[in-house]
């Protein structure tokens, strides 16, 4: 009764404590609702079930109590003890129903082996029931349930006291059925049996009288199937005494009212494993061999020794084949078989024991022999006997499960070499067998967790694949393997695994898991090309949700990354269409809304993003980025708060300088660096003007936003006074380059700066023709840093710089150092060509002319490189060579010119100057250099 | 005007063999009117004027009632009807629903208009017009309002309802049979929710609905394995592996129906 009473009790007890503490308002709505919760848990759908609760909560927040308590319940029922117990904690100490499910636990823990948990569970419970029983009637149920599966489990670990005790308990606690107490009673007196077994001295005496006492109550309530167990127990308690003949007498006694009920019980389809003559033929049998051994040792005969064996032979035969799935069933057939061993080593002589019609049963207990040495962990033995039964019997109904056994004991015993075999036995000759699956699995797994041997376990993974890939598990066990060569950094092994599942099964949920990972994958490794393709893959089989939407995103994303802005602007948009509307099927579930909105968030700002870059066709790019604009407008409407809401209105800006709206992006980079002080966009505003109005040529916003930034410098680094200072040099504001490199120099430590700012402010006093300065800072360059990166431009700059001061000797000196140190063909030639124009300018004429001839005539006009400065030096050398009167120069470097510039920009001048030469020449004479 | 023509004989030939019994309803071949407290009266001959009046004739003589006077008239079934049924089985549809019309207008009043107009949604179903269909239903319960207590007319019409996408007045519809309907009304209203939400995506959902008429309505058995089957095509759709099990369900318990062969597909 107890058993059967177990699988409903527990939900009942809740329901009923449930239905009379519920509030009247739509409590038969709500009732219904937990009905179908726990409806759906046994159809297999916790989820779902869970999925109604939060509805229900929703709907009902009163019922928190409730729903937590069914919440345990499905918690339980999908084994999660720990997440139930979390549950349950949040309840108030005490309550009926919560009591209920803490035992639901325990129960559920003892089932799963967790023996320790399961035994914290219950003792927690009874510490508060030492010595009374609960009033409740509901929680007396539970109390009564409780204490039996707490016996069950004492009894399961071997703590028979315990459990004795906890039986005791349960018949005190006056059970209703009248069944259900003798029962326990029965299961009492064959524990105190046991315990006694056990013990020695007074204490054995004691669990003898307590057994013989209990089984003679058992007796005195009538005959029937207890009445019958009971004898057995009698007849035990005096064979432990030493009573052989009592036993014998008793069992004698009653053999025909156990005949009777075990008869009745056969007519009945009662299942035999329960009939008491299981118990009382294995004692017979026990008696016999008792008796065997005492004849052998007072020297009997053979014959009789021989007689006395079969009987014990045929009972203890009996037992196995037919009670085969009783407790003494399988303890039947080890003893059988040893004296079958004992009489062939010892007697020779072979025992051909015939089961007749009891075959089948005989079979299956067989195999069951071998199964309760395996569960006993005695697997030499277990292997023994499997190896026996199914050379016999090699593909009956139970030889698959002694075969995966069989793997598994030669797994535990370290045999290698037969594991391996019987892997590729099941595989071969089972593939479309679960149990053989199962046990491969269960074997790779070993060679993985135990042995971690990598070979061996993906040798044996791979059987599993190519023999079961129908399996249910192949998919994740494929999944599985392709995570595992990721986290080994094996990209193409894991690619290959993933494409596997993708080709096999394109209809799991696994294939679709893989498609997404195998994108992801090729994302990471910024292969955009195959992470569109991939993930528009994922896409296109996802069904609607969070996973789909960001495939999505990701997919727009990757074609940003490629610099495909339609591509992407389309993809994001689609985003925005799925995950936009609070009704899709994408929000479907709270937690998918939620984890839907970072990515709706950055969709609407890629859309401007992407609006802002395309760029062409060349004629729409202006609509383009008014899109662009009114698109990150309404982003920022949408979310002021977003991490991305400066880079928005950052790019706003420099759009709208882009396309000429100066004041606008004034305005927007003002409101940025008001509205988001704190962000890098929102200090570097003014940076980003300046920057943004060079770009755009609008020197004047330029100047106007430098002065804004002079008024508060500090608010500005070295570093973007550097860069202001390099736009406004490349940008021909010089007058802006020296006081913003002048800041960094009085500001920066850094080097880099430093030289940047020094070389910076020698050209920019250059070119306002402030020499002085520039050679002031340009020596200060070379004095601080003689290896400055600079240092040739640097040169060429000092170099001018003393030109403009006249100072054409120390102008010479340092183009002369570019000569020294330099070896750039081109970079020697400029400076042969710049010494040529100082010494011009100095008046030196006749050696301003040798250094122009000697660059106009002996370097390569072939070297495109040197074309320029050879045509730049000709052009010089003929004009020095009319200002000298050298007209036979004129005339032939003019020739020279006009070989090898044919086409030159000088032509028509330096015709004209070699007929002015030529005139010249016949006019006054003059001559040749 | 119906006359004694060689139709009628055939009618009353046919009523000598028997009954011909349609819809669940017995139609004999003559004519009757049926009053208000359940009377039947019979006649040789029955016509209905435009404003509802039936004139039967009797052996003695004609009978006029006036509406409001009777429940319903019946006119014996005419031969077209069996045309257009054959028609609608051989899926020539258009030819079904231009002999079915005829109909309509020839037999206002005498219970063959309704029995033709919902031929006609079932035939404009069948060629997938399904928008045309809801309009004829509710021309028929326009017509006739009774007729919405007929439960396959009201189930067929909620069928064309949702195969045309009227999803949010089906819902609204569904939800009151789930709320105050019979048992099997609610059970077939919530596969019906379910069918909804599949159309629209939430497969989710769709899957709680359907598993509501497993849950709660097991003794509904004509519900289930359509229930089952649709629960499995969701979880289908979720790609959850679960899908599998329930298509094995509907075959294992309910071997013998059209579900158990669609799963058998599915496996």
């Amino acid at each position: 009764m107890v058993n059967k009473v177990h699988r409903l009790l527990l939900p009942s007890v809740i329901c009923a404590l449930m239905f009379f503490s519920a509030a009247s308002i739509n409590a038969m709505d709500v009732d219904r609702e937990y009905e179908f919760a726990r409806g759906l848990v046994d159809q297999g759908l916790p989820d779902y079930a869970m999925r109604v609760l939060d509805r229900v909560l929703e709907r009902h927040p009163d019922q928190r109590e409730r729903v937590l308590l069914v919440r345990a319940e499905v918690r339980i029922a999908q084994r999660r003890f720990d997440d139930a117990e979390k549950l349950l904690a949040e309840l108030p100490a005490g309550q009926p129903q919560a009591e209920a499910i803490r035992l639901a636990i325990g129960s559920g823990h003892a089932r799963m082996g967790n023996i320790d948990r399961a035994r914290e569970v219950y003792d927690e419970f009874f510490d508060r029931y030492e010595d009374r029983v609960p009033d409740d009637p509901d929680l007396l149920r539970v109390y009564q349930e409780a204490t039996y599966e707490f016996g069950q489990l004492l009894e399961r670990v071997g703590d028979l006291k315990g459990a004795a005790e906890s039986y005791r308990r349960t018949i005190a606690s006056e059970l209703e059925e009248p069944g259900a107490e003798r029962r326990l009673m029965t299961d009492l007196a064959r524990l105190y049996l046991s315990i006694a077994r056990d013990s020695s001295g007074n204490e054995r005496d004691e669990f003898l009288d307590k057994s013989q006492e209990m089984a003679a109550e058992i007796q005195w309530g009538g005959q029937d199937l207890w009445f019958a167990r009971s004898i057995p127990i009698l007849a035990y308690v005096e064979l432990e005494r030493g009573n052989e003949s009592r036993a014998r007498s008793l069992i004698r006694e009653h053999m025909e009212t156990m005949r009777t009920i075990d008869r009745q019980l056969r007519e009945q389809n009662f299942p035999m494993a329960q009939s008491p003559m299981a118990t009382v033929r294995f004692l017979l049998g026990d008696l016999y061999e008792r008796q065997f051994k005492e004849m052998r040792e007072q020297g009997a005969s053979e014959g009789d020794l021989l007689r006395v064996l079969q009987s014990a032979l045929t009972e203890y035969y009996n037992v196995f084949a037919r009670y085969g799935g009783s407790e003494w069933g399988p303890e039947a057939g080890i003893r059988g078989q040893a004296l079958v061993d004992m009489l062939e080593e010892e007697y020779g002589r072979s025992v051909n024991i015939d089961f007749g019609e009891l075959l089948g049963e005989a079979v299956q207990a067989q195999f069951r022999m071998g199964d309760d040495l395996f569960r006993q962990g005695r697997y030499d033995e277990a292997i023994r006997e499997y190896l026996r039964m199914v050379n016999t019997y090699p593909e009956e109904e139970p030889s698959l499960r002694a075969l995966s056994n069989l793997l598994l004991a030669y797994l535990r015993t370290g045999d290698d070499l037969h594991a391996d075999m019987m892997v590729e036995y099941l595989a071969e000759r089972f593939s479309g067998s679960d149990i053989a699956a199962r046990a491969i699995l269960a074997a790779a797994n070993h060679y993985r967790t135990e042995v971690e041997d990598e070979e061996k376990y993906m040798a044996v993974y791979e059987t599993y694949i190519s023999h079961f890939p129908q399996h249910e598990r192949a998919p994740r066990v494929m999944f599985d393997l392709a995570r595992l060569k990721e986290s080994e950094s094996d990209i193409g092994g894991a690619h290959e695994f993933y494409q596997r599942i993708i080709e096999t099964y394109p209809r799991h949920e696994f294939a679709l898991r893989a498609r997404f990972a195998r994108a992801w994958a090729y994302y990471q490794v910024e292969d955009y090309e195959q992470a569109v393709e991939q993930f528009a893959g994922y896409v296109d089989e996802a069904p609607p949700g969070h996973d789909k939407v960001r495939a999505q995103y990701l997919l727009a994303d990757s074609h940003r990354r490629a610099g495909e802005h339609r591509e992407a602007i389309s993809g994001y948009n689609q985003v925005i269409q799925w995950a936009g509307n609070p009704d899709s099927p994408y929000n479907a579930r709270p937690e998918d809304a939620e984890r839907n909105r970072p990515l709706l968030e950055r969709a609407n700002f890629y859309i401007g993003f992407g609006l802002g870059r395309i760029s062409e066709p060349e004629d729409r790019v202006p609509d383009f980025r008014e899109r662009a604009i009114s698109a990150y407008d309404r982003f920022l409407g949408q979310y002021p708060e977003s991490n991305l809401a400066p880079r928005a209105m950052f790019d706003k800006g420099q759009i709208q300088v882009g396309l000429g709206r100066s004041r606008d992006a004034a305005e927007t980079f003002e409101e940025l660096a008001r509205t988001y002080p704190d962000s890098t966009e929102g200090q570097s505003a003014l940076f980003a003007l300046v920057d943004a109005a060079i770009e755009n040529e609008m020197y004047d916003i330029a100047r106007d936003a430098f002065q804004d930034m002079m008024a508060s410098p500090e608010a500005y680094s070295p570093v973007e006074f550097t860069r202001v200072g390099q736009r406004m040099l490349d940008a021909g504001l010089f007058e802006t380059v020296i006081p913003a490199y002048e800041r960094v120099v009085d500001t920066t430590d850094d080097d880099g700066l430093l030289q940047r700012a020094l070389f910076g402010l020698g050209q920019a006093n250059i070119a306002q023709d402030r020499y002085d300065d520039a050679v002031d800072y340009l020596t200060r360059l070379f004095d601080q840093f003689p290896q400055t990166p600079f240092y040739y431009d640097a040169k060429f700059a000092k170099a001018e710089a003393h030109r403009g001061l006249g100072q054409y000797r120390e102008a010479q000196n340092e183009l002369r150092d570019i000569l020294r140190f330099s070896d750039d063909a081109i970079r020697n030639q400029r400076a042969e060509y710049k010494v040529g124009l100082i010494q011009r300018e100095a008046g030196e004429k006749d050696r301003a002319l040798g250094t122009f001839v000697t660059i106009g005539l002996l370097m390569d006009p072939g070297n495109r490189d040197f074309r320029p400065i050879i045509e730049d030096s000709l052009i010089a050398a003929i004009e020095l060579s009319m200002e000298t009167e050298r007209y036979d120069d004129v005339e032939e470097l003019s020739e020279h010119y006009l070989n090898v510039f044919p086409r030159g920009g000088h032509v028509d001048f330096v015709r004209e100057q070699r007929r002015e030469g030529r005139r010249r020449a016949v006019a006054g004479g003059g001559g040749a250099s | 005007m119906i006359t004694l023509s060689a139709k009628l004989k055939k009618v009353i030939w046919l009523m000598a063999a028997g009954l011909i019994v349609a819809g669940g309803h017995v139609y004999a071949d003559r004519p009757y009117v049926v009053l208000p407290d359940g009377s039947r009266v019979e006649g040789t001959d029955i016509r209905a004027r435009p404003n509802g009046e039936i004139i039967l004739t009797e052996p003695r003589g004609t009978r006029t009632f006036a509406p409001g006077r009777y429940e319903r008239a019946y006119a014996p079934r005419p031969d077209e009807f069996g045309e257009a049924q054959q028609l609608i089985r051989n899926e020539r549809y258009d030819q079904a629903i231009e002999i079915l019309e005829d109909l309509v207008r020839r037999y206002r009043h005498l219970e063959w208009d309704n029995r033709s107009m919902d031929l006609i949604a079932r035939a404009q179903m069948g060629k997938g017009d399904h928008a045309s269909a809801v309009g004829t239903y509710e021309r028929l319960f326009s017509n006739t309002p009774r007729m919405r207590e007929n439960r396959d007319i009201l189930w067929s019409y909620h069928r064309a309802m949702l195969r045309a996408g009227q999803y949010d007045e089906l819902e609204a519809k569904m939800n009151e049979l789930i709320s105050d309907g019979s048992r099997a009304d609610a059970a077939r209203a919530q596969i019906y929710r379910g069918d909804i939400k599949a159309s629209r995506g939430l497969y989710e959902d769709a899957v709680l609905d359907y598993m509501r008429t497993v849950v709660l309505f097991k003794e509904q058995r004509d519900s289930q394995p359509e229930a089952l089957f649709k629960a499995g095509e969701a979880l289908e759709q979720l790609r959850d592996n679960r899908a599998r099990e329930m298509f094995q369900r509907v075959v294992r318990e309910f071997p013998d129906t059209r579900y158990a062969e669609l799963a058998r597909r599915k496996l």
